[in-house]
C-alpha cells in the first residue's frame, strides 16, 4: 500500500495535467482528492496563465484558489454585460463606457480573449470587445497625463519631489492608447537592454559621462543594430514597442530610445534637442560643460556579435553620428537644407516629445506606403489619428481647436461612447451639430464637413468627396472654401454632377500648412476619405486615377464622366 | 552493467546508462561505488520492474530533462505513440508503475503515467471518476453538499 506522501505526490502530479474544468470536478470526487485539487499551487499556475493583464497580487497567503473563482465571476460579468451591450442598441454608449469605467484593467484578459477568437465569436462581439479595450487604454493614458508634472514649471531631468516618469515610458503609454494590441512590456525590454549595455560597455569603472554616452551610440549602432527608417510615416515608426522590436525609428523615438537606456544606465546629461524637420540627442559633460551632438537617424545597419565589431566600426560610428555643435549645424545644412543656429539652452520637456511624437503620428495617415489601402486599414488610420488627436488634445488644453473638432466628429460617428470624454469640448459639438442641422434644412443635400483644405497660403483649394447613394460620386478640386464669420463654410454646389442625390460631402479643415498647392493636393490625395475611391494622383495628367475597388463596386459610376470634375485646373 | 534485485527477489541486468534513468539508482551508484552485489529495490515488483526497465531501454537515449521543464505548466497530455502503447494496461498496473517511476525518480516515466491518468480524468464527472477509479465518496452529506454546489457554480461560469 502506497503511503499518503506518495499519494499526494502523484495526485499533484496528475492534477498539474488538468485544465480547470476537470480539476474543479475532482474537488468533488472525495476528500483525498478534494484537498489534494486546491492546493494553492496548481491553481496560481492557472490564475497566471489565465490573466496576463490583470495584475496579480502578491500576497503569499492568497487562496488562490478563491482568487480564481473572484476573477471567473468578474469575467462572467463582463461577458454577461458584453452580451447585454451587443444584443440592445439602446444606451449602448454609457454602458460601453459604464462597463470600461469600472472594470477597466481587471477587463482586458477577458475581452482580449473575446476579441481574438474568430472562430467562435461574432463580429459584433468582438467588434464591441474591441471597442471596450480602445476605451480602457485611452483611459490607462489619459490618466497617466494626468500624473505628469506640467513643463513650464519642470525642468528635466525632474527634480526631487516631482517625478516624471521617463518619456519611453509616456510613449510606451500612447502607443498603448494609439495601437492596443501592440502588446509588449517596454520596460522590461529597455531595462534589458541596459543591463546588456552595461555588461558589455561599461565594465571600466573609471569612464567619463562623455565616453559612457559614446558607449552607448556604439552600442545601439553597432551591437543591436538601431537606425533609421526608410518611412518617416510609417506609424510604427514612431511607437516605442515597434521601434524596439524592429530596431529602427524616426529621429524622435531613436532618441527617446537613447535617452531610456541612459537613464536607466545613469549616464548624466542626456538632452533630447528638438529643431524644424529634425531631432538630435545632446550630451553635456557634468562640470565642463563640453557638448556633444549625437545623430542616430543613419542607415539601419546589421548588427554584429561583440566579437565581430573591429575598431572601423568604432570609428565610422564616430564619424558619422558623433559631432560638435559646429559640425551639427553644418550638417542641417548639408544633408537637410536648414540654416539653424544651435542654442545651448535646454532639452525638450517631456511633453513636447509626446506633443512632437503625436504630431508625426497624426502626419502619417498621409503616408503613401500602404498602396493597396483596403477600406478596413484606412478606417484603422483614421481611428489611430484620433486615438492620438485625443490624447494631445486632453493633455494639452490649449491645443488646436481644429483637433477638438476633428475628435468631436469622429467620435460622435465612430466612437460614439468617447463623447462623454470629451466633455469640455461639447460647446464646439454644438456648433458641429448645428451646421449639420443647418444644412440639413437644403433637404435633397444633407453635406457634412468632413475633408478639404483650407490654407492661407494657397487658396481657394478645397476638395469634396460626394457619397451618392449608391456609393462615392465625384471629387471636385479647386474648390472656393471660405469660412464665414460663424465658421460655416461657403460651399458651392454647382459642379457637382446632375441627377445626384447628394448624402455627404465632407469638409475638413486641414491640419497641415502652407504646403504648395500642387502638393497639397497630392497629399489630399491619400488622405482617408479621397483614398476610398483613387488610388493616387497622376501628377503627369494632373488627375486622380480611381481605384479598383471602387471600378468594380460601382461600374455605373464610370471615373470618365467626372473626368471634368478630377483634373486639376491649372 | 547494473544489478537490480526487485522485492519479490528476481534480479535484472541492465546497462548502467539504462539505469541510470533512475535518479534514485544513479545517485546510490555515485555514493556506493562500483559493486557487484545487487540493488535492492524493495519496492518494485519484479513484474512492474521489468516495464519498467522496457521504458527505460527505449528511453535510453533521451536527453536528460532538464530542471525547467520540471516547473512548465504547460505540460500538454500529448503522449507518444510507442509510450501510449506501453501505458496500455490494466489500472494496477497502470498506478504500480506510476509509483515505481515515483519512488525510482524516474520524471519523465512519471509524467507520461500522470498524464495517461489525466486524460482518463478530462471530460468526465465527478461520479464518473469515481466509477473509474473505485473511489469512494467519503464526503459528509454536509460537506458534499458546498462541493457540488461551488462546483456546479464554477462550471455554470465557466461553460457561459
Amino acid at each position: 500500500m502506497p503511503s499518503a506522501l506518495e499519494i499526494d505526490t502523484i495526485l499533484d502530479n496528475i492534477f498539474q495535467c488538468l485544465d480547470v474544468v476537470s480539476l474543479s470536478k475532482c474537488l468533488c470526487v472525495c476528500k483525498t482528492f478534494c484537498l489534494n485539487a486546491a492546493r494553492p499551487l496548481l491553481w496560481k499556475g492557472h490564475v497566471i496563465e489565465r490573466w496576463t493583464r490583470w495584475q496579480i497580487c502578491n500576497d503569499n497567503n492568497l487562496d488562490w484558489r478563491q482568487e480564481f473563482l473572484t476573477r471567473i465571476v468578474v469575467d462572467t460579468e463582463i461577458e454577461r454585460q458584453l452580451q447585454g451591450i451587443c444584443e440592445d442598441s439602446k444606451g449602448q454608449c454609457s454602458k460601453i463606457s459604464k462597463l470600461a469605467d469600472t472594470y477597466g484593467v481587471r477587463a482586458l484578459d477577458v475581452l482580449t480573449r473575446v476579441y481574438l477568437d474568430s472562430e467562435k465569436r461574432s463580429l459584433t462581439e468582438r467588434h464591441y470587445a474591441g471597442r471596450l479595450i480602445h476605451r480602457i487604454k485611452k483611459r490607462q493614458c489619459l490618466s497617466f497625463w494626468s500624473g505628469q508634472s506640467n513643463p513650464d514649471i519642470t525642468s528635466w531631468p525632474p527634480t526631487p519631489g516631482v517625478m516624471n516618469s521617463p518619456t519611453y515610458i509616456g510613449l510606451a503609454m500612447l502607443s498603448c492608447a494609439i495601437m492596443p494590441f501592440l502588446e509588449v512590456d517596454v520596460k522590461q525590454v529597455m531595462n534589458e537592454l541596459a543591463l546588456q549595455f552595461k555588461e558589455i560597455y561599461l565594465t571600466d569603472s573609471e569612464l567619463s559621462e562623455f565616453e559612457k554616452a559614446k558607449r552607448l551610440v556604439y552600442f545601439m549602432r553597432l551591437d543591436l543594430g538601431f537606425g533609421a527608417a526608410k518611412s518617416y510615416y510609417d506609424i510604427h515608426n514612431s511607437l516605442i514597442p515597434s521601434v524596439l522590436a524592429y530596431r529602427r525609428g524616426v529621429p524622435l523615438s531613436l532618441a527617446v530610445v537613447y535617452q531610456g537606456i541612459a537613464h536607466l544606465s545613469d549616464i548624466l546629461g542626456v538632452d533630447v534637442m528638438s529643431f524644424p524637420g529634425h531631432v538630435v540627442v545632446r550630451h553635456t559633460e557634468p562640470g565642463i560643460e563640453s557638448q556633444m551632438y549625437i545623430d542616430l537617424f543613419q542607415t539601419q545597419l546589421q548588427p554584429k556579435p561583440q566579437a565581430m565589431i573591429t575598431a572601423e566600426d568604432f570609428a565610422s560610428v564616430d564619424e558619422e553620428c558623433i559631432m560638435t555643435r559646429e559640425q551639427c549645424e553644418e550638417r542641417f545644412i548639408s544633408r537637410y537644407g536648414m540654416a539653424i543656429r544651435i542654442n545651448p539652452g535646454p532639452g525638450m520637456f517631456p511633453r513636447e516629445i509626446y506633443a512632437r511624437c503625436m504630431r508625426n503620428i497624426m502626419n502619417a495617415d498621409t503616408n503613401t506606403e500602404y498602396e493597396h489601402r483596403g477600406q478596413y486599414i484606412r478606417y484603422h488610420l483614421m481611428l489611430t489619428k484620433y486615438a492620438t488627436s485625443l490624447q494631445m488634445a486632453m493633455c494639452y488644453a490649449a491645443s488646436r481647436p481644429q483637433l477638438q473638432d476633428f475628435c468631436l466628429q469622429v467620435a460622435e460617428q465612430h466612437v460614439p461612447e468617447d463623447v462623454d470624454l470629451l466633455d469640455p469640448w461639447v460647446a464646439n459639438l454644438d456648433r458641429i451639430k448645428h451646421i449639420k442641422r443647418h444644412d440639413l434644412k437644403g433637404q435633397t443635400f444633407k453635406p457634412r464637413i468632413y475633408d478639404g483644405l483650407i490654407d492661407n497660403y494657397v487658396r481657394p483649394v478645397g476638395s469634396i468627396v460626394c457619397r451618392h447613394k449608391n456609393g462615392p460620386a465625384s471629387v471636385v478640386i479647386r474648390w472656393t472654401v471660405d469660412f464665414d464669420e460663424s465658421g460655416e463654410p461657403d460651399v458651392l454646389m454647382t459642379l457637382l454632377g446632375e441627377n445626384m442625390q447628394i448624402e455627404h460631402v465632407y469638409v475638413r479643415p486641414s491640419l497641415c500648412t502652407s504646403l504648395k498647392q500642387s502638393q497639397a493636393v497630392k497629399q489630399f490625395c491619400t488622405t482617408l476619405e479621397i483614398g476610398k475611391y483613387f488610388s493616387y494622383y497622376d501628377d503627369h495628367h494632373g488627375r486622380f486615377v480611381p481605384n479598383a475597388i471602387w471600378q468594380r463596386l460601382f461600374p455605373k459610376d464610370d471615373p470618365k464622366n467626372f473626368e471634368t470634375y478630377m483634373t486639376l485646373q491649372s | 552493467m547494473v544489478q537490480l534485485l526487485s522485492s519479490d527477489n528476481e534480479t535484472f541486468t541492465v546497462d548502467k546508462q539504462v539505469a541510470e534513468r533512475s535518479i534514485l539508482i544513479k545517485n546510490m551508484l555515485e555514493d556506493v561505488g562500483e559493486s557487484d552485489a545487487p540493488i535492492p529495490l524493495p519496492n518494485v515488483t519484479a513484474k512492474i520492474l521489468k516495464k519498467v526497465i522496457d521504458w527505460c531501454e527505449h528511453h535510453r537515449g533521451d536527453p536528460v530533462s532538464q530542471q525547467e521543464e520540471i516547473n512548465d505548466r504547460k505540460r500538454l497530455t500529448e503522449i507518444d505513440e510507442w509510450d501510449q502503447k506501453f501505458m496500455e494496461v490494466d489500472q494496477e498496473t497502470l498506478f504500480e508503475i506510476i509509483l515505481a517511476a515515483n519512488y525510482l525518480d524516474i520524471k519523465p516515466l512519471l509524467d507520461i503515467g500522470c498524464k495517461t491518468v489525466a486524460n482518463m480524468i478530462k471530460g468526465k464527472s465527478p461520479e464518473e471518476i469515481r466509477r473509474t477509479f473505485n473511489i469512494v465518496n467519503d464526503f459528509t452529506p454536509e460537506v458534499r453538499q458546498f462541493g457540488i454546489i461551488s462546483h456546479c457554480y464554477f462550471l455554470a461560469m465557466l461553460s457561459t
